[in-house]
């Protein structure tokens, strides 16, 4: 057993340390954010929170966070519906072209953020929505519905349907077998591809650049502008900050739902 | 049907524009220098893109540079995904929020810092050198490697949950049986476990590259022009020239080599290894 | 009708209260239309700025000012120069009313037919501008010169370099890195270099780009880096990693104030590299008076001195010298020189391919 233990050890400093690789940039995030100095320093010489209070100047950060929050929540929750039932669809029926049909749902990946952002204000401009939020809502929906489509995609191929067939054969609705046995097996897929779908647009310039207008900003767009003017360590103490949230947010829903360790099954 | 909604919303909102931009790649530019005047339609920037040295690179380098740093975040995924099977539902829990929130900070901040600790006197040099790997600093940023590094972090969340939700599936008992009959650990991996994770590897592979090749914020901020990746000279023609119909011609010769590749791929897979994907 | 009543609460008071409550409502609800009406009568001004301090003095000193005199609100966005030509091309039936980029870019969008020219009887300020300022037959309305020069680390570069043409020395191998040529001071690097390889001065050897281009072709021979975008200059600059870096003041100075080891190196046999931002109007703009005001009020002396004590680069006015700290920072101004940027827009699409063919 020693050859297993050896095949573990060897998977274990592997994994780990990726894992480390992984965390490094968010934890250097944190790190520089308490920098003492102006300029980035690693490994910092003094450290000071001025930062953290230097946030508020980024211009116009509050309501850009807020509209970037609004609008990432909004588009993932929407794209994950949609997406559940095209990936019903691709999974469990069959129709001509279907391979055809899966690379084109998802190839907005492929193509670059830049060249969707151009083709859209052009088309939003030609229907008049152009500059408004919901025009922005609709240019990050384009931007992710790709993801949640590919891992509830991913979520239904290994998928077991024997537990379907065994409720149905108990006389279940397909509303109510749908309800009990198919969509808790699939929280992975919808979890993991809300989340993505959130993170993306939360973080999405491109798009948002070519779309906004006047009032309408989003935070990667100010923290951008910030950057752009000043080389000090705010945006990282900003970030420190939403990383914080986020995490808040993620660790709250899972000690209340129970969700990430669910969708983890076994 | 169930289809309709995402459908109906992408066909209005993705492919319309798109159209447009796929008809403007059949015009002639305005400001060509070369005055050329096709009548309205033609394949004239599509032999612009052939013929240009510096596009045909940039694909070129752009596909090396995907496919490099798809391979490496794939054998630095595959064992999280292994441990994430392995250890305790809490722990479990951790790692997985972990792989979310390394996309929660901002792709221009994990950039800079990749900028400055990649830097000639930055920490991975200095410990290079003092470990006597390097015999003085290298320069490890404005190039390929940089590039590299950044993309491979940041598809790691890409790689190891699609590849993580197949391990899961595997019963245990295939990871047993072969070590009853003798096989060492190493090749239960190989020979049964690799060949049934196939469809999370191929998912994860696919959405890697894809990501990869179309990548922008990380090439510009981590390389050089002689690095220039395929969407970067596509934004050059779009927002520095407004050369729209060249710009829009590399696009979609970008997306059809991509979407070719990735259908090359998926034949090799279930044809020739016979594998379901 | 006091509601300060004393008496106990009654069904009298709260009634009193909830008219009052009532009345208050009716007087906003009634209010509301003339505030609302009176705010679209004012209008608004859609403005695209560039970044950093180029933007910031106007944030901060004209667009109070201008809110208060017109009663009109600036709906405000910033952009790079790199994203502005092509959010003007893309939002031409419906754009911005005032977009502030370089002169690089305003021949080519003229040319596009993208911008609309100033009517300077509606500018009165305008008597007062330098003749270098006023571009392009009134199509830009120059307010600010973002001069830029070559920028050094002062631990690792002892003596200041005195020509661009130092930037060729085997003794600076390595040590060089230049703008891309999607800046525009990527482009003043080839005509710089066509000074050097003709000797001839910059009016006549701007013309001779393709030997500029030879002669650049020496510095990438020479372990020249070129960078991508300001992160990487900047990061190149204040840690020394590569110390002589062609960049502009505006954005460097503050840095500098900061304490950075940065300094510009002035004058230069050559010249410096001048470049007039000013504020351009698209074809289509909507709210043109607005703009109007808006100009004016960018060629008022008061905040034209600002350029000067504030953002430590050459004014437009004819009467704001360069004060010490500016001279410091910038320069002498008459070792400033200006391109022929209608030539180089007309050629840039060739210079950028043979550009791209050496560098890229």
């Amino acid at each position: 057993m020693s050859e297993e233990r050896g095949f573990r050890l060897v998977i274990g400093i592997l994994g780990w340390g990726s894992i480390v690789f992984l965390v490094f940039p968010v934890a250097l995030t944190v790190l520089v954010s308490f920098n003492g100095s102006y300029f980035i320093e690693v490994p910092p010489s003094s450290y000071s929170l001025d930062w953290y209070r230097n946030i508020a100047n980024i211009n116009k950060i509050g309501e850009a966070t807020l509209t970037s929050l609004m609008i990432a929540a909004l588009a993932a929750s929407l794209v994950t519906v949609m997406a559940l039932g095209t990936a019903l669809a691709i999974v469990r029926h069959e129709f001509p072209a279907k391979a055809a049909l899966t690379s084109f749902l998802l190839s907005p990946i492929a193509v670059p953020i830049v060249a969707i952002g151009i083709a859209l204000i052009q088309f939003f401009i030609r229907l008049d929505i152009a500059f408004t939020w919901y025009s922005l809502l609709i240019g990050h929906m384009v931007l992710v519905a790709a993801y949640p489509v590919r891992t509830i995609v991913a979520s239904l191929t290994l998928y077991n349907s024997n537990i379907e067939e065994a409720a149905a054969s108990l006389g279940a609705s397909r509303w109510i077998t749908f309800w009990t046995v198919t969509l808790p097996q699939l929280k992975p897929g919808l979890i993991s591809g809300f989340l993505f779908a959130f993170l993306i647009s939360f973080d999405n310039y491109p798009i948002s650049i070519f779309l906004v207008r006047g009032g309408l900003t989003t935070m990667p767009i100010e923290v951008f502008n910030y950057i752009s003017q000043n080389f000090d360590p705010t945006p990282a103490a900003f970030s420190t900050v939403y990383i914080l949230v986020i995490s808040a947010l993620i660790m709250f829903v899972e000690q209340r739902y129970r969700v990430i360790s669910l969708s983890i099954g076994r | 049907m169930l289809l309709a909604p995402l459908l109906v919303f992408l066909t209005v909102f993705y492919v319309i524009p798109f159209w447009e931009m796929l008809l403007e790649s059949f015009r002639p530019w305005s400001n060509d220098p070369e005055h050329v005047r096709e009548t309205s339609f033609s394949l004239y920037q599509y032999t612009k893109v052939f013929d240009s040295s510096r596009i045909l690179h940039a694909l070129w380098r752009t596909f090396e540079i995907s496919l490099i740093s798809v391979v490496i975040t794939f054998l630095i995924s595959y064992p999280v995904a292994l441990l994430m099977l392995w250890l305790g539902p809490r722990l479990r829990s951790a790692l997985l929020m972990i792989i979310f929130i390394s996309l929660a900070a901002s792709l221009i901040v994990r950039n800079y810092g990749w900028l400055v600790v990649l830097a000639d006197q930055g920490p991975v040099n200095r410990i290079m050198v003092a470990v006597g790997l390097f015999d003085r600093p290298h320069r490890l940023v404005y190039n390929q490697w940089a590039i590299i590094v950044g993309l491979v972090h940041y598809c790691m969340p890409f790689m190891i949950l699609p590849i993580y939700g197949a391990l899961v599936r595997i019963p245990q008992a295939q990871w047993e049986a072969p070590r009853t009959l003798g096989a060492s650990s190493w090749t239960t991996l190989a020979t049964v476990i690799l060949p049934l994770s196939a469809p999370g590897i191929f998912g994860g592979t696919t959405l890697c590259f894809a990501i990869c090749a179309s990548a922008f914020v990380t090439p510009l901020m981590l390389g050089s022009p002689s690095t220039a990746m395929i969407s970067q000279v596509a934004a050059e023609q779009l927002l520095m020239q407004l050369n729209f119909p060249l710009g829009s011609a590399i696009i979609f010769v970008l997306t059809a080599f991509v979407f070719l590749l990735i259908l090359a791929y998926a034949l090799v897979v279930r044809k020739v290894l016979r594998i379901d994907v | 009708m006091s509601n300060k009543s004393t008496k106990p609460a009654s069904a009298r008071t709260n009634r009193r209260q909830v008219l009052k409550g009532g009345a208050a409502i009716a007087g906003a609800a009634f209010a509301a239309p003339w505030v609302t009406t009176r705010a679209r009568a004012a209008g608004e001004l859609n403005v695209v700025l560039n970044q950093g301090l180029l933007a910031k003095l106007w944030i901060e000193e004209l667009h109070p000012k201008f809110e208060a005199e017109t009663g009109a609100t600036i709906n405000l966005q910033q952009s790079v120069t790199a994203q502005m030509l092509a959010m003007l091309k893309t939002q031409k039936d419906n754009p911005p009313d005032l977009m502030q980029f370089s002169e690089a870019g305003v021949f080519f969008a003229r040319d596009e037919g993208l911008l609309r020219p100033h009517e300077p009887k509606n500018i009165p300020n305008i008597a007062n501008v330098r003749e270098a300022f006023l571009l392009a037959e009134h199509y830009s309305a120059g307010v600010i010169d973002a001069v830029n020069t070559i920028m050094y680390n002062t631990s690792e570069v002892t003596e200041p370099p005195k020509a661009w043409a130092e930037l060729w020395d085997s003794s600076n191998a390595g040590r060089v890195a230049i703008p891309p040529v999607g800046w525009n001071n990527g482009m003043r690097m080839i005509t710089t270099a066509a000074q050097i390889a003709t000797g001839k001065p910059l009016s006549e050897a701007q013309y001779e780009w393709e030997e500029g281009l030879r002669y650049l072709a020496k510095l990438k021979e020479n372990g020249a880096a070129v960078y991508t975008g300001a992160p990487q200059a900047i990061q190149m600059l204040q840690t020394g990693q590569i110390p002589l870096v062609p960049f502009y003041g505006i954005f460097i100075n503050p840095i500098i104030d900061q304490g950075a080891p940065i300094a510009p190196a002035h004058p230069l046999e050559e010249g410096m590299h001048g470049e007039i931002v000013g504020l351009n109007m698209p074809t289509n703009a909507k709210n043109v008076e607005l703009a109007e005001v808006y100009i004016n009020l960018s060629y008022e002396k008061s905040f034209q001195e600002k350029i000067d004590s504030v953002l430590h680069t050459r004014s437009a006015h004819k009467e704001v010298d360069p004060s010490p700290r500016t001279l410091e920072l910038m320069g002498p101004p008459d070792n400033i020189q200006y391109a022929d940027w209608a030539f180089l827009s007309k050629h840039r699409p060739q210079i950028t391919e043979k550009w791209n063919e050496i560098f890229g």
